[in-house]
């Protein structure tokens, strides 16, 4: 193809330019480097793309979460250290299992028992007797008077008489009823 | 034994410095230098994150996939035969973490038990746009550039993605896809003859430039 002044790359050419240019051939390379309309919108075309990359670029987020790196492991040391370390965590150990066992909180002792808490049970079983026969407080008592000593069997027989089949009842009169 | 990194020392620029840098960093990790290898990861981090954020678009996940990918590196990087392909096999690493990611999301999504994902508008913070503007604007970007490369096939996207956004060459794409270099450049061509059609996309390029 013949590269005139009139005669520029077509749009397939600026592509393929675009792409790698040694793909076009010696003709279309030359006609590229002399033409200065198609250097132009080579370079447009160019600017376009790299324009496209740096938006990308700009527009992507920051990253905030770094990516991770190796880090050696601290070596602690030889076997000597170990063996330190081992046989200090031994010891901590059964110290910690001494104390436990000898603490007083972890022992537990005997009561003691004297006079003093037998009373005061005897006392406890008296107080819980009292309230088996009355439940009621000093003072209801006394409002009740059920305490009275004048509130015998022969006074509460006056105020709640026996009823005895002798005696005539309300049935008196009726027919059937037998009068004494 | 992994520790997070809590200094971090930005990459130096792009070029044969960082290349000859980076191919005597890879053969001393490779030899078994864990310093080394740490230098390989303040220089290639924030390439990686990058890399799977333009394919999740969810700042969470890239940064999961980054870590996952040093860490798959690090465990293999004894067996790294060709130093000087580093960066292309750090890149295939994350590769290939990437298509575990969506084949993970893939089946929980199958079982229902994936939580909320997709929607990368929550991972930008204040901090990462105060201007609302700006904040508009890049999600315009983001919605513009999904649009495209779900159009392309599977192939031209990621090859368009791996050249023009992550900066790769047409040989390190060929190394990372294990695609010879004629493949590369003819689903490049044809990703990019899109791309220049794509009258939507470029409108907003011409527009970004005005401002």
């Amino acid at each position: 193809m013949n590269y005139g002044k009139d005669n520029h790359l077509n749009e397939n050419q600026f592509t393929l330019a675009a792409v790698d240019k040694t793909e076009l051939s010696t003709e279309a390379r030359k006609h590229l480097s002399e033409c200065p309309q198609c250097r132009e919108h080579m370079e447009s075309m160019e600017r376009e793309l790299t324009l496209f990359g740096s938006m990308a670029e700009d527009f992507a987020p920051q990253q905030r979460k770094r990516a991770f790196r190796y880090v050696k492991p601290h070596n602690a040391g030889g076997w000597i250290w170990r063996f330190r370390t081992a046989t200090g965590a031994a010891t901590m150990v059964a110290l910690a299992v001494t104390l436990i066992w000898w603490s007083p909180l972890s022992r537990t002792t005997p009561e003691v028992v004297t006079g003093v808490t037998f009373q005061e049970s005897d006392q406890l079983m008296a107080d819980i007797d009292t309230l088996v026969d009355n439940a009621l407080p000093p003072i209801h008592v006394y409002i009740s008077g059920e305490s009275g000593p004048e509130f015998d069997e022969e006074f509460m027989e006056f105020v709640v008489p026996v009823i005895n089949n002798n005696t005539p009842t309300y049935n008196s009169g009726i027919k059937g009823e037998v009068l004494c | 034994m992994l520790q997070k990194n809590h200094e971090y020392n930005p990459p130096p620029a792009r070029g044969a410095a960082l290349s000859s840098q980076t191919v005597v960093l890879a053969k001393e990790a490779v030899a078994g230098s864990e310093t080394a290898f740490n230098s390989l990861v303040d220089l290639f981090q924030e390439d990686i994150f990058r890399m799977a954020y333009y394919r999740t678009l969810s700042r969470m996940d890239a940064e999961d996939i980054t870590q996952n990918v040093f860490i798959k590196a690090f465990k293999n990087i004894s067996g790294l035969k060709s130093p000087e392909q580093f960066k292309s096999w750090l890149f295939s690493i994350a590769l290939n973490q990437v298509r575990d990611f969506y084949r993970k999301k893939y089946l929980l999504t199958k079982l229902g038990i994936s939580g909320k994902g997709g929607d990368h508008e929550e991972d930008y913070a204040a901090e990462d746009a105060p201007d609302p503007l700006n904040n508009l604007m890049r999600q315009d970007f983001w919605k513009h550039v999904g649009l495209f490369l779900d159009k392309l096939p599977r192939m031209e996207s990621e090859v368009f993605t791996l050249r023009f956004m992550n900066h790769l060459g047409i040989r390190e794409i060929s190394n990372i896809l294990k695609k010879n270099e004629s493949t590369v450049k003819t689903h490049l061509y044809r990703a990019l003859g899109k791309f220049r059609k794509e009258s939507t996309m470029r409108q907003f390029l011409t527009e970004e430039k005005t401002l």
